[in-house]
């Protein structure tokens, strides 16, 4: 929780820049899965088909510094990744009655710094790609026994990069937002003898913010 | 930037870095991780029916524990894993309180059970897990 104070006590440093452009709020989701490539005999056993993936981010957004066609972004979410691992049920005679889950959680705040590259008007529609290096920092999970092995040894930071590309709607006060992107981790979820946990992925954000005007 | 816009930016972080904190809490620990608000049954001992098994022929394993503290507890499924003669297994168990006349009261597994169908000659394994992670580990001569 210092972490996270910390770096909400950042935000109005960049505030206070020059080129200050919008800031607002975000949330995004994941629909493309991450890697799940864990070999562990243990989980196998009940556990045979890979889990389903979920990311969803919830945050917050500026635009610093921010020159005609070039600012300096900053995102700052609350993300959450489940890991829902399906499991087939038996009656006492052995026989297939159905299926059902178990979910494992793990939840980061996110620090995304990026550049950002735009084409537009100041108000109306722009265009913009962008790219930047991500942190995400663990600090909760909710992990069920079968899958201690693997989620009480994940690596607390993690380090990626996010690339895109979106859209905005930018009015006198206020600006709409969506965006497309991928985020590519540098430093792995997981990783040891038993294989892997990456969680690249492919996913969209909705937005909307306070927008500043060129005077 | 006017000291009206200030005001209005910085009262807009406020609310937002709020709503994420606020987020945090409420999607953090406290939700299940058991989906259906199934759980695992925590087995005190397990019995083999009596007699002397044959290859083919059917091995029932009898369970024995508390499976919820009123009567709209009650034993959901197994969780199977065989490979040979090796049998894992974990109960679950279930509260259905949709019928709203739960009575207070034990109600246990008292020796309800699953059968196995051993495919060779030898040791039949069986492992239990429990819900705290340990296992209960036990077995019979097949002949």
């Amino acid at each position: 929780m210092k972490k996270i104070i910390f770096i909400i006590m950042l935000f109005p440093v960049f505030l206070q820049a020059q080129g200050f452009k919008a800031l607002g709020g975000k949330i995004g989701f994941t629909f493309i899965h991450s890697t799940w490539d864990i070999n562990d005999p243990e989980i196998n056993k009940f556990y045979p088909d890979k889990p389903k993936f979920y990311n969803a981010y919830l945050g917050v957004y500026g635009e610093f510094l921010s020159k005609k066609t070039l600012s300096t972004c900053i995102d700052l979410s609350y993300h959450l990744t489940d890991y829902s691992f399906e499991y087939t049920m038996y009656d006492k005679y052995g026989q297939n009655i159905g299926t059902s889950s178990i979910r494992n959680s793990v939840q980061y705040v996110s620090l995304l710094i990026k550049e950002k590259i735009r084409y537009g008007k100041d108000l109306g529609a722009n265009y913009y790609a962008f790219a930047g290096p991500r942190i995400e920092l663990e600090f909760n999970k909710n992990v069920d026994k079968d899958f201690s092995t693997i989620f009480n040894n994940t690596n607390k930071v993690i380090v990626g990069y996010t690339v895109g590309g979106g859209f905005s709607w930018n009015f006198n006060t206020f600006q709409l937002l969506g965006e497309a992107f991928w985020h590519g981790d540098i430093i792995k979820t997981y990783s040891s003898g038993n294989g892997k946990i990456l969680n690249n992925g492919l996913g969209f954000i909705i937005g909307a913010g306070w927008y500043v005007t060129k005077k | 930037m006017s000291l009206k816009n200030k005001k209005l930016l910085f009262s807009s972080l406020f609310i937002l870095t709020a709503i994420i904190i606020a987020s945090c809490t409420l999607i953090g620990s406290d939700r299940p991780t058991i989906i259906n608000d199934e759980f695992r049954i925590q087995v005190d001992s397990v019995q083999f029916s009596s007699g002397i098994y044959n290859f083919r022929d059917t091995v029932v394993l009898k369970f024995f524990g508390k499976i919820g503290s009123d009567s709209c507890y009650k034993l959901s499924h197994f969780q199977v894993y065989k490979e040979g003669n090796t049998v894992e297994l974990a109960l679950w168990g279930k509260k259905d309180a949709s019928s709203g006349n739960c009575l207070t009261g034990n109600v246990d597994l008292s020796g309800q059970h699953y059968r196995v169908f051993p495919v060779q000659t030898g040791f039949l394994d069986v492992t239990i897990r429990q819900p705290d992670g340990t296992t209960i580990k036990t077995g019979i001569r097949i002949y």
